[in-house]
């Protein structure tokens, strides 16, 4: 266990996730976790939402009124434009990306260029999301639940990589 | 990774944080960033933007939705646009044959001891609705479909549905007055949209009577369907009382424009494939029921074989 250096006049002061030093609470390893828990709920949803695209099977959702998951998932928004590959494809690979990123930030946790680089893709996750977020709203008036969840994972992996940047103690 | 690599890598990491916080160094940290009370700095200018772009966004969107809802009744009547009639009379016949009765679970009925309608010596469908109804603006999709069929609309005009019917807003349709036209060689079309949907408060139904019925028709309305619109006839040997589907019916094309249909209807995934194609079959097996299997090209179909077995 590493403990603050006493009488340095809070210099050494650690950084409070450098507090416990287990393999798991290890430094910067609770919010890898955290990410990598992002990561897989989301690459879950996708993944669910592409079996159903090619399954050709109802989705699990209200197909009427403002939640219609139905009228979302199938819409000419609902593939990559200009091809007919389901959106949910790329989307499957981004938490794919994130879960890597946060595996990298857990194996490697005083990597701060890890942690900048998946801030940076979960910005570029923020953009899809606002893109996804508008079509639902303005061209479709329909909300699909499956897809806010993933919105939802995408802002919530936004927050957390934010709050990481926070600089580590000084060398 | 062996046992004694993971060892090593978690006495590194404890080691690691016990050299920076004896003042060693590790690659790849960032540098100090404190201030003078010794607490780390956030990056609350980088913070501040995020939550800015993600507010202008969120005004953005709200603005673009208060200014787009329609806040009227639409009682405008239009002329079709050439790609939706063709999507809606055009549709392949494989989509029709995947499709099958899709989703339509309500379909017309076989009728029997009922008086046989006929008009210029071919055999009538009588079609009975208003273009306030929601589940007549999801018919009109069908049987538009299946009379493309056996003969030709001409003129075909767009109108909505209420903008308040709680069983499916604003619904993107087409009109059966209003000049449209309908000539084919094998049977007789007669429609009639008994209210427009212009409101009105007087009116029991709160839309503006339209066009009348003759007496005959008045009483096949009342016995056969029950006063219930859509209701169509086939000839008197089957009939079709509300629309085909009712899940998820109406509301599932609440909003929509009619390039939106059009476009959906050749996503067989799609609910309103699944209803309006399977309506389609439904109602063109009913009409070949009607026909005695005219023209063969359209009734020997197995899709429309199978469901005329149905009926």
């Amino acid at each position: 266990m590493v403990t603050p250096a006493a009488g340095s006049g809070g210099a050494s002061t650690l950084h409070p996730e450098e507090s416990g030093s287990s393999f798991w609470s290890g430094p910067g390893r609770p919010g890898a976790l955290l990410l990598m828990a992002f990561s897989v709920c989301g690459f879950g949803v996708a993944a669910y939402l592409t079996t159903v695209h090619y399954a050709n099977v109802p989705l699990l959702c209200s197909a009427s009124g403002l939640i219609n998951c139905s009228r979302v998932v199938t819409s000419q928004f609902s593939v990559v434009p200009g091809t007919t590959v389901p959106i949910t494809v790329p989307g499957m690979g981004f938490f794919l990306v994130s879960f890597g990123l946060a595996l990298a930030q857990f194996l490697r946790p005083f990597r701060y260029a890890i942690r900048q680089a998946h801030f940076g893709w979960a910005c570029l996750g923020l953009l899809t999301v606002f893109y996804l977020v508008f079509v639902e709203l303005v061209e479709l008036h329909n909300i699909c639940l499956w897809c806010t969840s993933v919105h939802a994972l995408i802002v919530l992996t936004l927050i957390t990589t934010a709050w990481r940047l926070q600089p580590l103690e000084e060398t | 990774m062996s046992k004694k690599s993971v060892a090593e890598r978690r006495q590194a990491v404890g080691a690691g944080a016990g050299r920076n916080s004896a003042g060693g160094g590790r690659g790849g940290r960032a540098p100090s960033r404190r201030n003078p009370r010794g607490q780390q700095r956030r990056p609350w200018a980088l913070y501040s933007a995020i939550a800015g772009v993600v507010a202008v966004f969120v005004i953005v969107v709200v603005v673009l939705e208060v200014t787009a809802g329609p806040a009227t009744q639409d009682t405008q009547v239009l002329p079709a646009p050439a790609s939706v009639v063709a999507a809606v009379t055009k549709v392949p016949q494989a989509a029709l044959d995947k499709v099958g009765g899709g989703t339509a679970n309500t379909p017309p009925h076989a009728l029997t001891n009922s008086t046989r309608l006929t008009q210029n010596s071919k055999p009538e469908v009588l079609y009975i609705g208003a273009e306030y109804c929601p589940y007549c603006a999801l018919e009109r999709w069908s049987l538009i479909g299946a009379l493309s069929k056996f003969g030709k609309f001409s003129n075909l005009k767009i109108v909505r549905s209420s903008l308040t019917d709680s069983a499916g807003p604003n619904i993107p349709t087409f009109t059966f007055a209003h000049g449209v036209g309908y000539s084919s060689p094998y049977i007789s079309f007669v429609a009639r949209e008994i209210y427009s949907n212009v409101p009105d408060a007087s009116s029991p139904t709160g839309y503006a009577p339209f066009q009348t019925l003759t007496k005959e028709e008045s009483s096949l309305f009342s016995s056969i369907g029950q006063d219930g619109f859509p209701f169509v006839d086939f000839g008197g040997l089957a009939a079709q009382v509300g629309s085909e589907s009712t899940s998820p019916g109406p509301p599932a094309l609440s909003n929509l424009s009619w390039q939106q249909v059009a476009s959906d209807l050749s996503n067989l995934k799609s609910p309103q494939a699944q209803m309006i194609l399977g309506g389609i079959n439904y109602d063109t097996a009913a009409i070949c029921k009607m026909t005695n299997g005219k023209p063969g090209k359209v009734c020997s179909e197995s899709v429309v074989q199978q469901l005329e077995g149905n009926l």
